[in-house]
């Protein structure tokens, strides 16, 4: 397969962009939903973005992609032999396919083992695949329920748990999730929205000069990709080496008394239901300022990924077509237009 | 030949060029004069195709099965053979055909169970994707092709490559004929594939007489088309980038990937002859073939009627739109279009400008391709949350024991299959005995052991009533609708569907009868119903569209029946302001339709009147005038629209 288009490349799409980016170096944050028409360069930008991580270490044959530190348990690779050959890797960039059946998701008995050999086996699934990675779901809002519950449920909990067909296997499963989908198709279940950490919405261009520098680029991609990467080569590893930066400093990123307060208050504001905005806020403040080499967040950092962070968990109306992002930034500009902190 | 002519009355400015401007007609590109100009295009674009096979998406032939659409299909075929062979890369290129109802699993190759089995270690399979690396496949029925196996196509597509459930990657370049049939408004190729496919071409009005088969044309012209390399090479100027650029957003929902399609097939049509760089005339012809929008100038209404119908696919929709929109709007909406062009500033009339100016002229024309009615509301209806209408359901209740997959992924159930090889153990292997220490020799399991689970799942459908009490329906209408509703339950029990009754009255609309198939409690909260004063329409569909959801959730599918004489005068804040109430209705009806819910709009006004109609089109729903309500009659619609729906 030839080199994914470079994500620096992609021409706009700040906020897709941004929260990728976030998302990348904070995968507490619970993954990204972007939804647009077709064609944004949504695919695109995510297939881009694994090749901007940092490289893994793991152990070679393993089906887990174990980090060797701490193999899971029903890996009998790195739990047989320890010291075997450790390989350089990219973290992976799973593809869940919209047709993909529960077992293929999650694992299942190695049917064709059991059948032939007779041995109870189990065969890992997307999931293990994607652990240390990224899982890119197209079109979420096809997918079949209960399948969506699944992978939220194991994205945020980090661990995979099989308990079928007399077999008992859990294994890590720590990846960032990232859905996309054209919301005129069908829409997310509310308790699904929530889940994901950011959202954003993706257009297209609607001024001709950027969607003439979109058929540029691509152009050029296409009638050689190689040159167009040499390109780009600067800018990616600039971004590469952003994120990680931002992997270690994300950590150590303080968040003062005051700016507690704002975001508080302005889930208070918007009415958002638990508290799980109030943490998305937080973790994204805190990403930001990480991208940023900042050790400190600020009140730009909060605002500016206040949109994404909260915009679908906002209770729904059906008659404000405004849409929610709309509400969001009437809340941002009252926040700010008076001292913060004192609200 | 009206092509070029209507083509240059699109876009005026094009005829300025000086390269090639005016002359469509190339030999290169027409190939033979007084042919058809609608079949000369599809040609064009199966030279297009055969060019650019593995490079461009492909071809969404839209035409009922029949001799045209083979001749099509063959002179395509004819024209990549000849072009391989002159070439020289001998005639190796794949042509499969694959029906709409491939399982994923076939598409993307994996293990094949069955040889694994008897040739005792894993066989791969490669998928029918791979297979066809660097060829074409033959989508039939692309209309039927379920979302996911769309989203798959479109995924290799996207990526060039696939790969199957054992992880292995295999490259995966081709071009997809996909043969769409659709008739019904809410039949359509599911968009993951139809957003990727370059060419439209239309052979629906063809009749074979328009269409003649010549296969040493398709030769001629298959011969002498550049390879990829060259079919690369031609230089594209900023200014018809521009342009591609500017029609690509003037069309619905402007989607990026046309304008990239528009530039490619410029492109290559610039490469077949033989020109250095892609000028307007190559983007013009490029817009004709993309869009599918010049073709069928010709096809008059009276024309098209005397032709015997290639299929019966063009009844009533195609030839609607081929009048609608190419024959109407390139003279109509020419010289609206140099008004608002006049408007503008002339400072720098450039060619540059006049090719943008060509595509804004383009944007009245497409906005006729626009069609929002067809339509989120079938669209929807096949997104896979109406588990219900699925045959070979993956969830429900276990009913049963059978050795073929119930559904194209089934894995076999381990115990049954175990206990389907046991008998047939000492008839396999001779030896087999179980040992006194319990060990036994490997089981012998063939393909013919496997048995797989079938689920039941239930199809159940829920109509949800939602009735005028107000003053201005009469009281007697609403006994009607009672009776209905108790006709319907009568009914239901047995076909087990669920009824819900909303009545709006006053300020607001109330559930009188949450969702059940209790005859009893419908009875008992049916008395009750009180009537007279004025009418909250907006807030009952709002409510009604509240249980559709409540429903559909459930996995059932909902049914919304409004009995109603569609002069609601109480905006949803319960306010009484007539304008803002029709407003408030039509918003929240169209956001049923969004939400694909089936709906029955139900008139029982006295006189009937054009808005109530309007109002049942926004919703997309099925519009009943029935000025003597009765309850048999409204029973009669709701259940024959309820079979409708448990059948397809």
């Amino acid at each position: 397969m030839a080199k994914p288009y470079p994500f620096s490349a992609i021409v706009g799409q700040d906020d897709m962009k941004d929260a990728l980016l976030m998302a990348a170096v904070e995968p507490a944050l619970g993954g990204v939903l972007v939804f647009g028409d077709r064609g944004t360069g949504k695919s695109t930008a995510v297939r881009a973005l694994a090749e901007l991580t940092p490289e893994l270490v793991s152990t070679q044959g393993c089906r887990y992609n174990c980090d060797p530190a701490s193999p899971a348990g029903p890996c009998r690779v790195c739990g047989s032999a320890p010291k075997s050959a450790r390989i350089r890797r990219r973290a992976p960039m799973v593809d869940l396919p919209l047709g993909a059946t529960e077992d293929r998701v999650c694992g299942a008995l190695d049917i064709e083992k059991a059948l032939v050999s007779g041995e109870r086996a189990f065969e890992p699934g997307l999931l293990a695949k994607a652990h240390r990675g990224f899982l890119y779901v197209d079109e979420v809002n096809l997918l079949e329920d209960h399948l969506v519950d699944l992978l939220l449920d194991v994205a945020a909990s980090g661990v995979n748990v099989v308990e079928r067909e007399g077999l008992s296997v859990r294994h890590p499963a720590r990846f960032v999730l990232v859905g996309s989908g054209n919301p005129e198709e069908g829409e997310l279940r509310p308790q699904l929205l929530d889940r994901f950490g950011l959202s954003v919405d993706v257009t297209s261009p609607a001024d001709i000069a950027s969607r003439i520098e979109v058929l540029k680029r691509r152009d050029a991609y296409e009638q050689d990709p190689e040159a167009f990467h040499q390109l780009w080569e600067k800018e990616e590893q600039r971004l590469s080496r952003r994120i990680a930066a931002g992997r270690k400093g994300v950590a150590s990123v303080e968040l003062s008394e005051r700016l507690m307060t704002m975001m508080a208050h302005l889930c208070m504001q918007l009415g958002v239901d638990g508290l799980r905005g109030e943490l998305t806020l937080m973790r994204a403040a805190r990403a930001k300022a990480a991208l940023s080499r900042r050790k400190q967040a600020t009140v730009e950092d909060v605002l500016a990924v206040a949109p994404m962070a909260l915009r679908h968990r906002l209770r729904r109306d059906p008659l404000d077509e405004a849409g929610s992002k709309v509400r969001v930034d009437r809340a941002i500009s009252e926040l700010a237009g008076e001292p913060v902190g004192n609200a | 030949m009206p092509d070029p002519e209507t083509l240059a009355g699109l876009t005026p400015p094009l005829r300025s060029l000086p390269p090639g401007g005016a002359g469509m007609a190339e030999p290169n590109t027409m190939p033979v004069s007084g042919m058809d100009p609608r079949w000369n295009d599809a040609l064009l674009a199966a030279r297009v195709l055969a060019a650019g096979v593995g490079a461009l998406g492909g071809v969404r032939l839209r035409a009922g099965a029949g001799p045209v659409r083979n001749r099509w299909i063959e002179m395509a075929r004819a024209m990549m053979e000849a072009a391989e062979v002159t070439q020289g890369k001998g005639s190796g290129r794949p042509w499969l055909r694959i029906p709409a109802s491939s399982a994923a699993g076939r598409l993307t190759g994996g293990i094949d169970i069955a040889a694994t089995l008897t040739a005792g270690r894993p066989v791969h399979e490669k998928g029918l994707l791979a297979r066809a690396d660097g060829g074409i496949i033959v989508l039939g029925m692309a209309e039927r092709l379920a979302a996911a196996s769309a989203a798959i196509i479109g995924r290799t597509m996207d990526d060039r490559a696939t790969s199957g459930a054992s992880g292995r990657s295999h490259p995966a370049r081709f071009s997809v004929i996909a043969l769409d049939e659709s008739v019904e408004e809410d039949e359509d190729v599911p968009a993951a594939l139809a957003d990727r496919l370059t060419l439209d071409v239309r052979l629906d009005g063809l009749s074979i007489h328009d269409a003649p088969l010549d296969l040493d044309l398709a030769h001629d012209m298959g011969a002498d088309l550049p390879d990829a390399e060259a079919c690369a090479a031609p230089a594209i100027g900023d200014d018809v980038r521009e342009a591609a650029a500017t029609i690509s957003l003037a069309l619905p929902a402007s989607p990026l990937r046309r304008s990239l399609d528009l530039l490619r097939v410029a492109r290559i049509l610039a490469a077949i002859e033989r020109s250095e760089s892609v000028d307007g005339s190559h983007l013009a012809a490029a817009v004709r073939l993309c869009l599918g929008m010049m073709l069928n100038t010709e096809a008059q209404p009276d024309e098209g009627a005397e032709q015997p119908d290639p299929g019966p696919a063009d009844e009533p929709q195609q030839p609607l739109d081929a009048d609608e929109m190419p024959a109407e709007p390139p003279q109509r909406d020419q010289p609206e279009q140099n008004e608002a062009e006049s408007d503008r500033p002339e400072t720098e009339l450039t060619e540059e400008d006049m090719l943008v100016a060509a595509g804004t002229a383009s944007r009245a024309v497409l906005t006729e391709l626009d069609r929002p009615d067809r339509s989120a509301a079938g669209k929807s209806a096949r997104t896979g949350k109406s588990g219900g209408f699925k045959s070979g359901s993956r969830r429900g209740r276990p009913a049963g024991i059978v050795s073929r997959p119930p559904y194209p992924e089934a894995r076999p159930d381990i115990v049954s299959t175990l206990r389907a090889a046991i008998p047939w153990q000492r008839l396999r292997n001779p030896e087999f005995a179980l040992a006194a220490d319990g060990k036994a020799p490997p089981l012998r399991i063939l393909p013919s052991d496997f048995r797989y689970i079938r689920f039941r799942h239930r199809t159940e459908s829920t109509a949800i009533f939602a009735v005028d009490a107000s003053g201005s329906t009469a009281m007697e209408r609403l006994a009607e609708a009672k009776g209905a509703i108790e006709l319907l339950l009568g009914d239901c029990y047995v076909r087990r569907d669920h009824v819900a009754l909303i009545t709006f009255r006053g300020r607001s609309a109330e559930t009188l009868l949450e969702p059940t198939r209790s005859l009893v409690r419908a009875k008992r909260s049916l008395t009750g119903l009180p009537g007279g004063g004025p009418t909250p329409l907006a807030g009952a569909i709002r409510r009604s569209l509240e249980i559709a959801g409540m429903v559909q959730r459930r996995g059932q599918s909902p049914l919304i029946v409004y009995l109603t004489d569609g002069s609601g005068n109480i905006a949803l804040d319960g306010q009484p302001d007539r304008v803002r109430a029709r407003d408030d209705a039509q918003l929240l009806a169209r956001q049923g339709a969004a939400l694909g819910y089936r709906s029955i709009l139900i008139d029982i006004a006295r006189r009937p009147r054009e808005a109530t109609r309007e109002l049942a089109r926004s919703m997309q729903a099925q519009y009943c005038p029935l000025p003597n309500v009765s309850a048999n009659a409204v029973n009669a619609i709701v259940s024959a629209e309820l079979q409708k729906g448990t059948r397809s």
